[in-house]
């Protein structure tokens, strides 16, 4: 059991260095991602600006900027990885290695989370620091509590997504740039979620991230006032989402795996 | 042209045959919602009052129809080369690069403009926009639009080719700056002044506004508003030309500068 417990901590340590530290070797990689998530924010706050509501809803979409590019690390990097590593013939090295599958995904969310973490952190500085958007630091520990129960969730429905995306090819990739965007907007990166009325906030409330900048907007925007449930709620669901997708993330990436090895689709490129 | 229609007909095999036709005829119906669904509850839930709703929207789906084909090109540099691996065998058959690049861009724009028209014919009735649609000045502007978005593309193209790490995060943030500047979302009237005159220089603007026009038959808002729509067609034309001849010419220097470098076959895995 320790041997076991080694390993998927030396594993998920390897996978994470990597993602960490080689994202951080080309500064245009950086500098592009922080760039496009700064422009986002801008095309919404002077779409809010022309619209005539008020300046707290820049803070809204600063916040939403901030949250941005993990939901996008969660699709991009971590969803469809197995994907890529097939297609580039790593993913048979891992199988007959003696690490779990299991390890390497959770490296490469604990590793995509914190290179995201810098892209996002510059993302909400030059927010704060263009559009002099003001947040409450009174409720940060608790902020913090909630941002972190939200990356759980986001990253361990990464990981459910990247056991569909290992069996699939091409198919789960396209439907993946399908989702990408309406998924964005569903979840209230740009405008608070209660405004999508109840049906497809039912919907948008499977994705951790729109409950997680709800529950954010609440504790650090003074005058946000049009919440969908009170934090707690949502922080309470927040962690049932992240348990629930961690179970289901561990027994799909099972039966996938060995469907996979059925079929004879792991080492299957290009399809 | 054989080559051209050979590029074309390759383009269309890889964005179609990952699936069955009519769930690919699906997806391209289903494809452009994301890039306007957000436009639609924002200007639904804030925006009724100032009218701007077609303004937003149309300039949104005509933005789109171009940025899918920048994205496409400069994503088919990568894909080529480090996925399927094929660049080499492109530079070495009887077509020119550039004329491979033209004909994969023509199939995303057509792709894009089919996905287009079929969410316009039920969001025009749905959402009761102005469609008074100058057919002349439709058909010129999508035929210059093409020109636009292919010399941007062949543009990227061209630095992609040399570069072997470049991600197409670099891309999305090019054109993310140029969503913004561009009008495409909101007038950008709203602007400081300095950024308002830039935007009238950015060469997505003209070519907006000229599908606006000739698809709603009106001047939507004060935002070019001192050109007549003979004169966007004019500057559109402009800028198709500078840009296309432009594109062209940076592919065919960053083509000679990849072999010479041994850019065409190397394999990164990044």
């Amino acid at each position: 059991m320790k041997k076991k417990l080694l390993l998927f901590l030396r594993t998920l340590n390897a996978r994470a260095y990597v993602r960490i530290f080689g994202q951080m070797r080309e500064a245009t990689w950086v500098v592009a991602s922080v760039l496009g998530g700064f422009f986002t924010m801008t095309t919404y706050i002077y779409l809010y600006r022309t619209l005539g509501t008020g300046s707290e809803f820049s803070g809204l979409v600063v916040l939403g900027g901030f949250m941005t590019p993990f939901f996008l690390n969660v699709l991009w990097g971590v969803a469809t990885q197995l994907y890529w590593e097939k297609e580039m013939g790593n993913l048979e090295l891992m199988l007959v290695s003696p690490a779990p599958l299991s390890a390497f995904l959770v490296g490469l969310s604990v590793g995509g989370a914190m290179h995201t973490m810098l892209r996002s952190l510059a993302v909400l500085f030059f927010g704060i620091a263009v559009f002099k958007v003001q947040f409450t630091l009174l409720h940060l520990p608790l902020a913090l509590l909630v941002f972190f129960v939200t990356l759980f969730s986001m990253y361990g429905l990464g990981i459910v997504f990247s056991s569909l995306f290992l069996y699939h090819g091409r198919d789960a990739w396209r439907t993946a740039d399908l989702v990408m965007e309406p998924t964005n907007v569903l979840s209230g990166s740009y405008f608070p979620a209660r405004y999508l009325g109840l049906g497809l906030l039912g919907i948008a409330a499977l994705i951790p991230t729109t409950l997680g900048l709800d529950a954010l907007r609440q504790l650090l925007v003074p005058s946000f006032t049009v919440k969908v449930l009170d934090w707690r709620w949502e922080l309470l669901i927040l962690i049932g989402l992240g348990l629930v997708f961690a179970f289901i993330a561990s027994w799909a990436l099972r039966s996938v795996e060995y469907k996979a090895r059925r079929d004879a689709r792991l080492t299957l490129r290009w399809q | 042209m054989r080559g051209f229609l050979a590029s074309m007909y390759i383009g269309l095999q890889i964005e179609s045959n990952w699936t069955k036709k009519w769930v690919w005829l699906l997806y391209l119906a289903a494809y452009p919602i994301g890039s306007f669904l957000a436009v639609i509850i924002l200007y639904r839930v804030f925006g009724q009052k100032t009218g701007l709703l077609p303004y937003a929207l149309y300039g949104t789906i005509f933005y789109y129809s171009l940025s899918m084909v920048f994205f496409d090109m400069a994503f088919s540099v990568h894909d080529d080369r480090e996925h399927y691996q094929t660049l080499k065998y492109i530079f070495l058959s009887s077509t020119s690069y550039r004329t491979y690049l033209c004909g994969r861009a023509a199939t995303r724009y057509l792709i894009a403009l089919a996905g287009i028209i079929i969410n316009l014919c039920w969001l025009i009735p749905v959402l009761r926009l102005p469609f008074h649609p100058n057919w002349g000045y439709l058909i010129a502007g999508t035929i210059l639009g093409y020109l636009v978005a292919a010399g941007l593309g062949l543009a990227v193209a061209s630095v992609f080719l040399l570069t072997i790490k470049l991600d197409v995060d670099v891309v999305d943030a090019l054109f993310g700056g140029m969503f913004v500047l561009s009008g495409a979302l909101f007038p950008p009237t709203a602007f400081p002044a300095v950024f308002a005159k830039i935007a009238e220089f950015v060469p997505l603007s003209p070519f907006i506004e000229l599908m606006r026009r000739a698809i709603s038959g009106k001047i939507l808002t004060s935002f070019l508003s001192d050109m007549s729509t003979f004169q966007l067609l004019g500057r559109v034309a402009l800028s198709a030309a500078v840009l296309f001849a432009l594109g062209w010419v940076l592919v065919y220097f960053g083509s000679r500068q990849a072999q010479r470098k041994g850019y065409i076959d190397v394999t990164t895995a990044f």
